[in-house]
C-alpha cells in the first residue's frame, strides 16, 4: 500500500519544508510528522519521507535510527515516557516507573499485548519544577504532560489514561 | 605562502594545506583512519591528532589548516599518548580476530596498534556483538564487529560514485554501516570500498580467504579491461595472479578502478594455451616455428600475400604490435590483408569505465600510423565468407559478436595460425598452428590509454608453460621464414615502436612532484 499524507498532514508538511533552507534540514520534523500520521517509523515510512523530501533513503535510515524518539516498531496507543533525570529521580520518579511496570505487567521498553501501552524511561523533559512527571504520546500524535504525580495515586492516573484508549487508533494498523 | 615548523623542520606549503599534508611534506606520517586523500575529512577517528603550540587541545591534522608561524609536533609524548588512547577506545569492541581476517597484514589498525598501542586490553566487560559476514552487496561482505566506523566507504559512495548506498545506522556502540533495506551495495566501483576500508570490515567476496596478503608479491601493472588502463597493483602468488588493486595515478584513475576491471584478473589464469600445437598435437617451439614458416610461405608463394589475413589484437602491447607490423610487412609482404579483432564495445560512464573494452587500440593506432583500412572482426568474417583468404594469422582470441561467423569461416581456410594466450574454445580446434603467448602479467610492455597516456606494465612472473611474449614469437616465425628481425632487447623495440606516428611523450606512471599522500 502506497503511503500518503492526509490533507491535514500535507499542509503541515508544506509548512515545515518552507521553514528550512533545504529539505535535508526538514528531515527531523517531517519524520515526527510521519510518525504521528503513520503510527511508527517503518522502512516504508522512511522510504516515503525520502521520496517526499527528495533525499537518499539511506540518509533517512541513518537519521531515523540515530534518534530514539522515532519508534522503529509499533508502540502502544498510549506511550508512557517516565522521566528519571535528577529532579524526578529525587522525587520518586523511579518508584513511579516501577509502579507502571507493576500495573501494566510489562518491563520498561515493552508494550502490552493489546498494544494499549508502551512504557519508556526517558531523560529530562524540562518539567523539573513539577517532578515527578511523565509524558504521554498518544497514537493520534498528541503529546501530553502529566506533572506533579503522586505515585500513591497511580491507579487513578491509569484510569484516566484508560478512558482515552478506546478512541485511539492502533499503531499497528495505521499504515 | 605560510611557513611552519613541524617537529623542528621548517616547511613552506600552500595556504589551505592541512597539517597532515604539511607533515607529509616535512617527512612525517601522521597516522589516520577516517582521512583519505581523495575524500572529505570528517575528523571522526581522532587518530591524526597533533600538537600545535599555543593551542590548548590537540588538533585533528586531517582537518586543521596551516597558519604562518605554526609550531607543530606530531611525535611528541602528548600526541603519542593520545594515539594510544584512541587505539584503546577503538579496540574496546574490535574482535581482534586478525588470525582469520583477510585484512591482516595490510590493516591500519593492526599496524598502528603495534606502532602506538602495543598493550594488552584493559577492558574486562564483554564486547558488543554486531552483524558478522553480512553480504552487503554482490561483491562485498561486511563485518560489523571489525568496523571502526570511519565512514570512508560511506563517503566513497557519496562523493566518488555519487550512488550513496551506504550509511551509518543506529548509534553509539550499536552503530553499523548499512544500506537501506532492500538495497545492495551494487555500484560499478563497489570493491573500492574494500580498498578504502582501513580494517577488515569490508572484504572482497572474490578474494576472501584465498591468500594471506603477505604471501602475495605485488607488481606494477595496468588493467586491460578497457581503454582507460587503470593503474594497478597486480598481486600474485607464485605464478598465479590473485587480485588487482588500484594504484594511485592522478593522470588516469586516481585511487580507483571498476569492479569489472578488478575481476578481469581471472582471465590471466584460466583457459590458457600452454604449448605450441601443430594440427592438434603438442609440439616444441623449434618444430612449430619451422612448420608455421613453411606453411605460411607455401600459401604466400601460391596465392600471394593478399590471400593472407593478418589479425592484430588491441589487447596486445605496443611492442608486440610493432613486431606484428614488422612481421606483416617483411615476412608476409606487400598486400597482406590487415584486420584487428578485440572485445565489443560495452557500457561506459563518466568516471573510469570506457566503452572500448580493449586496453591498447590507441597504441595500435600509433604503431600502425592509424587504423584506416584495417578491418574489424566482422570484416574478417565477411572476407572469410567471401572466400578471399587462404590463410589467417591471428593474435588473440577476442572476436566479440563476430565470433560465430569467424569460427565458421575458419573451417574453410587452408591455414589458420593462432597466436594467443588463451585457447579460445573452437579457435584452438580450428588452428593448424597454435602459438602460446604470454599475458600482460608475464612480460613487460607498453599500453597507450584513451587519453594518450603511455603506461608500462612490468613482468610479474615468467610466462606460463611454454608461452612466450608475442614479440618473441614473431621473431621466431619470421626468422624461420628467413626474415631475421633486428631486435634483441625490448628497449630496441620501444625506441622504434611509435615511429609510424608522432611519438607521444612517455608519461611516468608514478607521480612526479609531491609524494602520493598516504591512503
Amino acid at each position: 500500500m502506497a503511503l500518503e499524507f492526509s490533507d491535514k498532514s500535507e499542509d503541515k508538511f508544506n509548512e515545515i519544508v518552507a521553514r528550512y533552507p533545504d529539505t535535508h534540514a526538514a528531515l527531523l520534523p517531517v519524520l515526527l510528522l510521519a510518525q504521528s500520521e503513520f503510527g511508527w517509523v517503518s522502512v516504508e515510512v522512511m522510504d516515503y519521507v525520502a521520496t517526499r523530501l527528495n533525499l537518499n533513503p539511506a540518509k533517512v535510515l541513518s537519521t531515523a535510527t540515530f534518534y530514539t524518539m522515532y519508534n522503529k516498531q509499533p508502540v502502544g496507543k498510549c506511550h508512557i515516557q517516565v522521566c528519571t533525570t535528577l529532579s524526578c529521580a529525587l522525587n520518586r520518579g523511579y518508584e513511579l516507573l516501577e509502579l507502571f511496570e507493576d500495573r501494566l505487567e510489562i518491563n520498561v521498553g515493552e508494550t502490552t499485548h493489546d498494544y494499549g501501552y508502551t512504557l519508556s524511561e526517558v531523560e529530562c523533559l524540562a518539567a523539573c519544577g513539577t517532578a515527578p512527571m511523565f509524558q504521554v504520546t498518544w497514537s493520534d500524535g498528541e503529546i501530553e504532560y502529566f506533572e506533579d504525580i503522586d505515585p500513591d495515586k497511580i491507579d487513578g492516573v491509569l484510569e484516566k489514561l484508560n478512558a482515552r484508549l478506546s478512541d485511539l487508533p492502533d499503531t499497528r494498523r495505521m499504515h | 605562502m605560510p611557513v611552519l615548523t613541524i617537529n623542528g623542520t621548517e616547511v613552506e606549503v600552500d595556504r589551505g594545506t592541512t597539517l597532515l599534508k604539511a607533515a607529509a611534506v616535512a617527512g612525517y606520517e601522521v597516522p589516520h583512519f577516517c582521512y583519505h586523500p581523495a575524500l572529505s575529512s570528517p575528523a571522526n577517528c581522532r587518530m591524526c591528532l597533533v600538537e600545535v603550540e599555543g593551542a590548548p587541545k590537540l588538533m585533528p591534522g586531517c582537518y586543521n589548516q596551516v597558519n604562518d608561524g605554526m609550531i607543530v609536533h606530531t611525535e611528541s609524548d602528548r600526541v603519542k599518548r593520545a594515539r594510544k588512547a584512541v587505539l584503546e577506545f577503538i579496540l574496546v569492541n574490535h574482535p581482534v580476530d586478525c588470525p582469520i581476517c583477510d585484512k591482516a597484514g595490510e590493516c591500519k589498525l593492526q599496524d598502528y596498534y603495534f606502532a602506538y598501542d602495543a598493550q594488552e586490553s584493559r577492558m574486562r566487560a564483554e564486547k558488543q556483538h554486531k552483524v558478522k559476514v553480512y553480504p552487503i552487496g554482490p561483491r562485498v561482505v561486511y563485518d560489523g564487529e571489525r568496523c571502526i566506523l570511519c565512514t570512508r566507504c560511506i563517503r566513497f559512495c557519496e562523493e566518488i560514485t555519487g550512488t550513496g548506498e551506504l550509511t551509518l545506522a543506529d548509534r553509539g556502540d550499536k552503530a553499523e554501516v548499512r544500506t537501506f533495506p532492500g538495497q545492495d551495495l551494487d555500484n560499478d566501483y563497489s570493491l573500492c570500498t574494500v580498498d578504502v576500508c582501513p580494517v577488515g570490515a569490508l572484504t572482497s567476496r572474490d578474494f576472501r580467504f584465498k591468500r594471506r596478503v603477505w604471501l602475495l608479491t605485488s607488481t606494477d601493472s595496468v588493467c586491460t579491461g578497457c581503454e582507460m588502463g587503470c593503474n594497478i597493483h597486480l598481486d600474485h602468488f607464485r605464478n598465479t595472479t590473485e587480485r588487482y588493486r588500484p594504484r594511485y595515478n592522478p593522470a588516469v584513475n586516481d585511487y580507483w578502478m571498476c569492479d569489472d576491471g578488478r575481476l578481469s584478473y581471472k582471465a590471466l589464469n584460466e583457459g590458457r594455451l600452454e604449448h605450441p600445437m601443430l594440427n592438434g598435437a603438442q609440439a616444441t617451439w623449434h618444430t612449430i616455428a619451422g612448420a608455421a614458416a613453411s606453411k605460411l610461405a607455401a600459401v604466400i608463394e601460391k596465392n600471394g600475400a593478399s590471400s593472407v589475413g593478418f589479425v592484430i589484437s588491441p589487447q596486445a602491447t605496443s611492442e608486440d604490435l610493432f613486431l606484428a607490423k614488422m612481421f606483416a610487412e617483411t615476412a608476409i609482404g606487400e598486400g597482406v590483408r590487415l584486420f584487428i579483432n578485440g572485445n565489443d564495445p560495452g557500457s561506459s560512464d563518466e568516471l573510469l569505465i570506457r566503452a572500448d573494452k580493449n586496453p591498447n587500440r590507441a597504441g595500435a593506432r600509433l604503431v600502425f600510423g592509424g587504423l584506416d583500412g584495417v578491418g574489424d572482426a566482422s570484416a574478417l568474417a565477411d572476407a572469410l565468407e567471401a572466400g578471399e583468404l587462404e590463410a589467417v594469422y591471428m593474435m588473440g582470441t577476442e572476436l566479440g559478436a563476430a565470433r560465430g561467423r569467424v569460427e565458421a569461416g575458419l573451417d574453410d581456410v587452408g591455414l589458420f595460425v593462432l597466436q594467443a594466450a588463451h585457447q579460445g574454445g573452437v579457435l584452438l580446434d580450428a588452428a593448424h598452428v597454435a602459438l602460446p603467448a604470454a599475458t600482460h602479467a608475464e612480460k613487460r610492455g607498453t599500453f597507450v590509454n584513451c587519453d594518450a597516456v603511455v603506461q608500462t606494465v612490468d613482468q610479474a612472473y615468467p610466462p606460463n608453460a611454454d608461452a612466450l611474449p608475442d614479440w618473441q614469437i614473431f621473431m621466431k616465425v619470421a626468422g624461420a621464414m628467413g626474415h631475421k628481425l633486428p631486435f634483441t632487447f625490448l628497449r630496441q623495440i620501444q625506441d622504434r615502436m611509435f615511429e609510424a606516428s608522432e611519438a607521444p611523450e612517455p608519461e611516468e606512471t608514478a607521480t612526479e612532484e609531491a609524494p602520493a599522500p598516504a591512503e
